[in-house]
């Protein structure tokens, strides 16, 4: 870094923020449309966690489900939480140096996926009885007709689909982030964007991985 | 999701007039009776009286499609407690599908939880349909929200259908370029140039800002104006009257929970299972050939 700190000017933060938004609720849209199996709601928030700053990022989070409780149904409003919590994950790591190369922002996008679903599994089971309406409750059924708790299925099923997203989101973002006027993110040291095949790969292995891992410790505890 | 800025749909119903407050209260009210209630007859009926209000106000249509989103939640909700209750044994069997055994503690479980979400998804969705967004913002500013964060979501509420128009485009342009519209490979040809324009306009939209003086300390006012009328207050005392003596009377009848005494009619355990379940496969079938293409 070692360049003189200067600030952000406000108006960039009072429009940094809505764009973020606004891509995030966008990125849901897109996915919808290509027939893909993740979600892709938090990529904003992680451009301007690292750009901004966590806190910056929390509020993105919560305007975001604010945006998609107006323009869908108020139920999601409590995912704000898992939004929010993925803001200061993703924040603070890369404050720690979690963004300086690839393994290690890999590393970043499965903290997060881990963290972020340790959100969301008492959301769904307390709000929502298990369900999420998504394609993980198909693996839901299958993990609770092997024997599992409601709890641990739903959490072994949806930390699935959020490592594809998570590890994913990450890197997107990272694009964005090399997009923006340098002035805005000087701040921040963040890695060259990788080829997108081999992180296609590595989310792929990742998410298999888990899955087998998941199903043989279920099957082990019965 | 269409291009349509958000949920609200204008007309001139008393639930319109309302101040956005007075419909906050009432919300918050019924979220807090609705919670506790273990009674999936109550809790489908709660629902159908927001479907009778939607009507009145004018704005069913609209309803319906806000409502069809939550839907295979509760199916899948339904059919996971059916066939694996959440709560501690003893379970009662009903009767097997292949692998599977319904219960009747899972059955009764999951109409609750089914019907639950179903009630508080109606009065939400209601409440945001009649409620202007800027409406909600100013009258929050009033009891001391912060102004950005008001003007960060109003300002996030229009660009989203500017963007997803722009979307829309990108990946058709893609398209006529022989771009295969499913899958990841679609991912990044779509989103870069989402992302590029997005970052170009927050570049003019900052400079626009700027040129207006936005970090000015002046008082700030509003096109639209807000206030709280003889009739708000009205409302707000009967409810919260109203919401204290059920809370009462719902907790002298334990919360009307018949989960452990409850046995279904045999005729009617095989419809909901069988809706249940139809309705559960079918979305799964659905997510799969969606996946798969």
């Amino acid at each position: 870094m070692g360049e003189v700190p200067e600030r952000i000017p406000p108006t960039y933060i009072a429009v940094l923020v809505p764009v973020a938004a606004a891509i995030n609720v966008v990125g849901g849209y897109i996915v919808n449309v290509l027939h893909l199996p993740v979600f892709l709601d938090m990529i904003g928030t992680c451009v301007t966690c690292w750009v901004l700053g966590p806190w910056w990022g929390v509020l993105t989070g919560v305007i975001t489900n604010l945006a998609i409780a107006l323009l869908v149904n108020p139920v999601y409003l409590p995912f704000a939480a898992c939004n929010a919590i993925g803001a200061l994950v993703w924040g603070y790591g890369a404050k720690i140096g979690l963004t300086k190369d690839f393994p290690r922002l890999l590393l970043l996008g499965i903290i997060s996926a881990f963290v972020i679903t340790s959100m969301a599994v008492p959301i769904y089971v307390f709000v929502f009885g298990g369900a999420t309406g998504h394609f993980a409750d198909i693996m839901t059924a299958v993990y609770l007709q092997m024997g599992a708790q409601l709890w641990v299925a739903v959490f072994s099923s949806n930390i699935l689909s959020s490592l594809a997203d998570k590890i994913l989101s990450v890197f997107l973002a990272v694009l964005i982030v090399e997009a923006l006027p340098p002035a805005l993110r000087y701040r921040v040291e963040i890695t060259k964007q990788p080829p997108l095949r081999v992180v296609m790969y590595a989310i792929i292995g990742i998410v298999i991985g888990v899955a087998l891992a998941a199903g043989f410790v279920i099957l082990t505890a019965k | 999701m269409s291009a349509r800025a958000t949920l609200y749909t204008p007309g001139d119903s008393i639930l319109h007039r309302l101040n956005p407050l007075t419909k906050v209260v009432l919300l918050v009210e019924l979220l807090i009776v609705v919670f506790p209630l273990m009674n999936p007859f109550i809790l489908f009926a709660l629902a159908g009286v927001a479907v009778i209000l939607a009507v009145l106000a004018g704005v069913f249509k609209e309803f319906l499609k806000g409502m069809m989103i939550l839907v295979p939640a509760a199916f899948a909700m339904a059919f996971f407690q059916t066939f694996w209750p959440a709560i501690p044994p003893p379970h009662r069997p009903i009767m097997k599908i292949g692998p599977l055994t319904a219960y009747h503690e899972g059955l009764y479980y999951g109409l609750v939880f089914a019907g639950r979400i179903l009630a508080m998804g109606a009065f939400a969705l209601l409440m945001v349909q009649v409620t202007h967004p800027v409406d909600l913002f100013v009258s929050l500013l009033k009891i001391k929200i912060p102004y950005i964060v008001g003007f960060m979501t109003l300002v996030t509420l229009q660009l989203v259908p500017i963007l997803m128009k722009e979307a829309t485009t990108i990946i058709q342009a893609q398209q006529s370029r022989g771009m295969k519209a499913r899958g990841l490979t679609a991912l990044i040809p779509s989103m870069i140039p989402l992302f590029a324009s997005s970052m170009e306009r927050v570049q003019q939209l900052a400079m626009s800002l700027e040129a207006r003086a936005f970090g000015s300390s002046g008082k700030k006012t509003s096109l639209r104006e807000v206030r709280m009328r003889a009739l708000d207050y009205a409302v707000i005392a009967l409810s919260v009257i109203l919401t204290v003596a059920s809370i009462a009377y719902f907790n002298e009848h334990n919360w009307f929970n018949y989960l452990r005494t409850y046995t279904f009619p045999v005729e009617l355990a095989a419809v909901l299972i069988g809706t249940v379940t139809v309705g559960f496969v079918g979305m799964a079938a659905y997510f799969l050939v969606r996946m798969t293409g």
